[in-house]
């Protein structure tokens, strides 16, 4: 199968140190180097911590940012090539669902009228041609057709993702960026919003990068799991395959951070120290999770670790796993 | 297990909050929290668990809404009772609140160290000199270790972790007895959310800080709770020590939101979910408040529910008589 989405090589660098010093390469790479595949009608998840450059990764698969460096390929057309015409209308092809349905809605557009604009804009559609559809839209992902005449801030929080949901399908787009849809949202609801998004890819075929800080939410919906840090991919394999037997050392203490939902009886304190602190600022050539690594070697600190397939379609970048 | 009153450090009764619009958003809620203890209170967004934690420092202003209760006793001292100016003195002083978004909690034009520096001399009235030092000892106690360098940095400067560490930090710099802590991690990173609640459990633990925490999220009640009082609709719908709760959950909403927990261990086709929502204030059905959501209704949900004991369990109380009547146990 050929994959939908492409993306080579692909990297951000925010320039620092001034407007007239930096050269274009110099600065901080958010994204570095990324380079993943997604198949039609599949889930991929990245999973990450704040900061790791997942939301950047998100944005420039969508060419929302002009990546520094790297090529990303939709449905087999370079997106950095395209013209800003032939780019408005691949965009009705990908669409993007937002972590915050309280800011992502427009406060002063009814439902309807934020449904309508999609429509209108990418389809065509007007006129008589539009209330049929919003209210079939509204149906799909669980409102009420009554619900068009109402305004953001009369919903809930999972409803209000709901609606954000119907805007980003109301185009029948084959690929969705999912950044953090129910981080937001009370666990009972979070569960609705995975089961909307679940049958929506199933009914509609659609292709979505799930992006989200928790392994655990990711396990029900992905079809395959990136895992992401300091800007570079350390993980990619298939869901199960990374769920029975994670690799890398983070992928791991991204796995031990999720808490069991069994009462603990000796309850001690296991580290009190700021880890994050500890993120190591990126240096050329070493491992950038070296220092919150237990395995830690000195070649960490020589070699940046390349992803390689480690285990059939099951990419690791780690110096000690490799050796 | 019974205790004795000198471990009592708050009790509250039929604590009631009527919104301006008139209708009741949290009713005749009681609990007590002894000293050293946490306290889980949890439900969904809408259940009136935040509106409970703020009426009992009377922080709702009076515009917005009115707090009834019987009593809320804080250590001897009658909070209803209280003028606003001595009342003042008990919020953020010997009772400290913690939010969801410490980069909305903090103010972003003053200095950690600043914010510091304002609470504690206007709770314990010590010298600038003094209270520096204490800023550096809090700061210390919640694991930021480089005080120097923290006290001078503002807000944006922190990840969201450090700033969870530093509001923490200024709830604890008057030395509270009590440390309210509204869904502390909800906000965080998985990996954060861990070092948060290992900072919170030494605080319980070590410094015997009595803890009312409040979330959606059982993982993090297992952790750290010692009982939990599982709130719906304005109501409490069932209260039980941590340890019975999760072995035998009784009430149905207890139930679902356990249900509700994703699993990382084994492959589940969607994840279960609670169908629709808490129904706002105003809108609550008569009889049990859960009964449109429930799977076990049946005809007597419609009557009024009271909190009752169960059957061999003398400190767990459940609001469903379905579920006291022990018609619910191998479901």
């Amino acid at each position: 199968m050929k994959p939908l989405v492409e993306s080579r090589n692909l990297g951000l660098v925010f320039k620092t140190g001034g407007l007239f010093r930096s050269s274009s390469l110099a600065g901080f790479r958010a994204v570095d180097g990324v380079s993943l595949e997604i198949y039609p009608g599949q889930t991929l998840a990245l999973v990450g911590e704040s900061g790791c450059g997942k939301s950047t990764t998100g944005r420039l698969l969508l060419r929302l940012l002009e990546p520094s460096l790297g090529k990303v390929y939709f449905d087999g057309q370079n997106l950095g090539l395209l013209g800003a015409a032939e780019l408005r209308s691949m965009r009705r092809r990908m669409q993007m669902i937002f972590q915050d349905p309280y800011s992502s809605l427009n406060p002063r557009f009814t439902v309807g009228r934020t449904l309508a604009e999609p429509l209108r804009l990418h389809l065509g559609l007007s006129g008589s041609a539009l209330p049929g559809r919003i209210a079939r839209l509204l149906e799909t992902v669980g409102l009420l057709e009554a619900d068009k005449n109402r305004y953001p801030h009369q919903f809930s929080g999972g409803q209000r993702q709901r609606i954000a949901i119907a805007r980003a399908v109301s185009v029948s787009p084959d690929f969705v960026v999912a950044d953090e849809p129910v981080s937001a949202l009370d666990l009972s609801v979070q569960g609705q919003i995975i089961r909307l998004l679940l049958e929506l890819k199933r009914t509609l075929g659609m292709a979505m990068l799930f992006i989200s800080h928790d392994l655990s939410l990711v396990r029900s919906i992905a079809d395959r799991v990136a895992v992401m840090y300091a800007g570079r991919l350390v993980e990619l394999a298939d869901a199960e395959r990374l769920f029975e037997n994670p690799l890398h050392p983070y992928t791991r203490l991204l796995m031990e951070a999720v808490l069991r939902a069994v009462p603990e009886k000796d309850r001690k304190p296991r580290s009190l120290e700021d880890s994050q602190g500890k993120a190591t600022r990126q240096r050329a050539g070493a491992c950038d999770f070296r220092n919150r690594c237990r395995m830690a070697a000195p070649c960490c600190l020589e070699e940046v670790p390349k992803l390689i397939e480690y285990l059939p379609e099951h990419w690791v970048a780690c110096h000690c796993i490799q050796s | 297990m019974s205790v004795n009153s000198a471990q009592r450090l708050l009790q509250i009764k039929d604590l009631t909050v009527r919104l301006a619009s008139g209708v009741v958003a949290v009713d005749s809620v009681s609990f007590e929290l002894d000293r050293g203890e946490c306290l889980a209170l949890v439900g969904e967004s809408g259940c009136g668990k935040t509106l409970t934690a703020l009426s009992l420092l009377r922080a709702i202003p009076p515009e917005a809404g009115i707090t009834n209760a019987i009593s809320i006793n804080l250590d001897g001292c009658e909070l209803t009772e209280l003028s606003r100016r001595r009342l003042r003195s008990v919020r953020g002083g010997r009772i400290s609140m913690i939010f969801q978004d410490p980069a909305v909690a903090l103010n972003p034009l003053f200095t950690i160290g600043g914010q510091i520096v304002e609470t504690i001399r206007a709770h314990l009235g010590i010298s600038r000199a003094a209270a520096l030092e204490r800023a550096r000892t809090v700061l210390e106690d919640v694991g930021l270790k480089d005080t120097r360098r923290f006290l001078g940095l503002y807000p944006h400067e922190l990840s969201g972790g450090q700033c969870q560490r530093a509001m923490i930090a200024v709830a604890l710099s008057t030395e509270p007895e009590i440390l309210i802590a509204d869904e502390p991690t909800t906000a965080l990173d998985v990996t954060v959310q861990r070092q948060i609640l290992d900072l919170l459990i030494m605080l319980s633990r070590e410094k015997g800080l009595a803890l009312l925490l409040i979330t959606h999220n059982l993982s993090l009640v297992a952790h750290l709770a010692d009982r939990v009082l599982i709130m719906y609709a304005g109501q409490i719908v069932e209260s039980a020590a941590v340890d019975e709760l999760f072995a035998f959950p009784c009430h149905p909403y207890t139930r679902a939101l356990l249900e509700c927990i994703p699993k990382l261990d084994v492959k589940t086709d969607a994840p279960a979910t609670i169908p629709g929502n808490v129904p706002a204030p105003g809108h609550w059905p008569a009889g049990c408040r859960f009964r449109e959501r429930c799977a076990m209704a049946r005809s007597g949900c419609e009557k009024d529910q009271q909190l009752r004991c169960l059957e061999g369990r003398p400190d767990s109380e459940v609001r469903c008589w379905l579920a006291a009547a022990g018609e619910l146990r191998n479901n």
